[in-house]
C-alpha cells in the first residue's frame, strides 16, 4: 500500500519498509507538490542517522522496530528528530535487558555510546533529551511486552505503552501510522 | 513545549496519572523479583518521559510569569518567539490577527520551531508580541568583550 497522509496530514495506517525504501518514500521526498519548507534534505538526513542505530539492532538480534512520530506528519515540514520504538520481549529479573547487558552490547557496536535511556543534556529548549537524541535525532525506545508505561499517558491518564503513545499525535491525539524497518522486502 | 493553557491542564492530568502509574510499576516489578538496578533500567525511559513532562509544566508556569528563560543561540529565536508568544498571553489565533493571517499557518510555524524563518519575518512577529530581541556575538577563540568590560 502506497503512503499516503490523510485528512489531518497524519500517515495513514502502518506500512514495512526498507531503510532504502523510507530514504525513497513519501516522508523524505514529501508529496507532490510539496509544502514550502518541506525539508527533504534534513529528513534523509534523520533516515541515514536512524539506519547506523537500526543495524546496530540488528546485530543484537532485534527486528521489530517502528518509527514515526512527527516524521510521520505532513504539517511538520521540519521535524526535529525521528521516533520510534522496538520491541523488548524478555527483560525478565535476570535478563541481559534487565541486568544492563543488553545496552552494554548496544554500546560497543556504537562510538558514541549512546544506548542508554537516561535523559540528561538538555537541548536547545531546555528539555532534557537521551545520548542518541543529541547525537543522531533519533529517539528509540524499548517496548517490554507484556507493555510497562512507558511515561506518556493517554489524553485522560490512561495507561499507554510506546507503541500506543507514537501512533497518535500530540497535538488533537490524532491517530498517526507507524513505519516497521524491515531488512528486506518481504 | 507545552504551548497552550488547555495543553496544560490536560498535562496536568497526565502527569499526575504517569506518576501514579510508575508507583504501581515500581511495586510490581519488586513483587515479581527485580533488584533496584534493574528496575531503574526497566522504568528509565518512564520516569526520564515523566521528568521531561513535569519540566514541561514547569516551565509553562514560568512562561505564563513571564520568564522566558535562557536562549542563546541565534537558532533558538523560534523557539524564543513560541515562548514570548506564550509569555505575552497570546494564543495562536490572537497572534494571527496581529500578524494579519490565518491561524494555521501560526499553527504550522511553531510546529516546525519557525524553521527557516527570515530576520523580516522574526521582526515582524516580535513586534506584532512585544518583544525585543538583541543580538550579541563574539569572535570564536576571544574573550567575551562584553563580560570583560563588565569585570574591569
Amino acid at each position: 500500500m502506497p503512503l499516503t497522509f490523510d485528512a489531518h496530514g497524519m500517515l495513514h495506517g502502518d506500512h514495512e519498509l526498507t531503510i532504502d525504501q523510507l530514504k525513497d518514500s513519501l516522508l523524505v521526498r514529501g508529496p507532490t507538490p510539496s509544502p514550502p519548507n518541506w525539508d527533504a534534505a534534513w529528513r534523509l538526513k534523520l533516515v541515514n542517522n536512524l539506519e547506523i542505530l537500526v543495524k546496530q539492532l540488528w546485530s543484537v538480534k532485534i527486528h521489530e522496530i517502528f518509527v514515526g512520530g512527527s516524521f510521520a506528519e505532513l504539517l511538520c515540514e521540519h521535524p526535529r528528530d525521528i521516533d520510534g520504538y522496538f520491541i523488548v520481549r524478555d527483560y525478565k529479573p535476570g535478563s541481559d535487558y534487565a541486568t544492563g547487558r543488553f545496552e552494554e552490547r548496544l554500546n560497543k557496536l556504537d562510538r558514541h555510546r549512546v544506548w542508554t535511556w537516561e535523559f540528561g543534556r538538555r537541548d536547545e529548549r531546555g528539555e532534557k533529551q537521551i545520548p542518541m537524541w543529541h547525537q543522531y535525532h533519533i529517539n528509540l525506545f524499548p517496548l517490554t511486552l507484556p507493555a510497562m508505561p512507558c511515561g506518556i499517558p493517554g489524553p485522560k491518564g490512561e495507561l499507554q505503552g510506546f507503541d500506543q503513545a507514537f501512533r497518535r499525535s500530540r497535538r488533537g491525539w490524532k491517530p498517526r501510522g507507524m513505519i516497521q524497518i524491515v531488512e528486506s522486502v518481504r | 513545549m507545552i504551548r497552550s493553557d488547555s495543553e496544560y491542564r490536560e498535562a496536568l492530568v497526565r502527569a499526575e496519572a504517569g506518576r501514579a502509574q510508575l508507583l504501581a510499576s515500581e511495586a510490581e516489578l519488586r513483587t515479581m523479583g527485580y533488584s533496584p538496578g534493574e528496575i531503574a533500567r526497566v522504568l528509565a525511559p518512564a520516569r526520564g518521559f515523566q521528568l521531561k513532562l513535569d519540566e514541561e509544566i514547569a516551565g509553562y508556569k514560568c512562561l505564563k510569569r513571564g520568564d522566558l528563560g535562557p536562549y542563546r543561540d541565534i537558532e533558538d529565536v523560534g523557539v524564543l518567539l513560541i515562548a514570548a508568544r506564550i509569555a505575552a498571553g497570546l494564543t495562536g489565533r490572537e497572534l494571527a490577527k496581529r500578524l494579519g493571517c490565518h491561524e494555521s499557518q501560526v499553527s504550522r510555524d511553531e510546529r516546525n520551531d519557525y524553521h527557516g524563518i527570515t530576520a523580516d519575518r522574526v521582526r515582524q512577529i516580535a513586534a506584532a508580541i512585544g518583544l525585543e530581541i538583541r543580538l550579541h556575538g563574539r569572535l570564536v577563540g576571544r574573550a567575551d568583550p562584553v563580560s570583560a568590560n563588565a569585570s574591569s
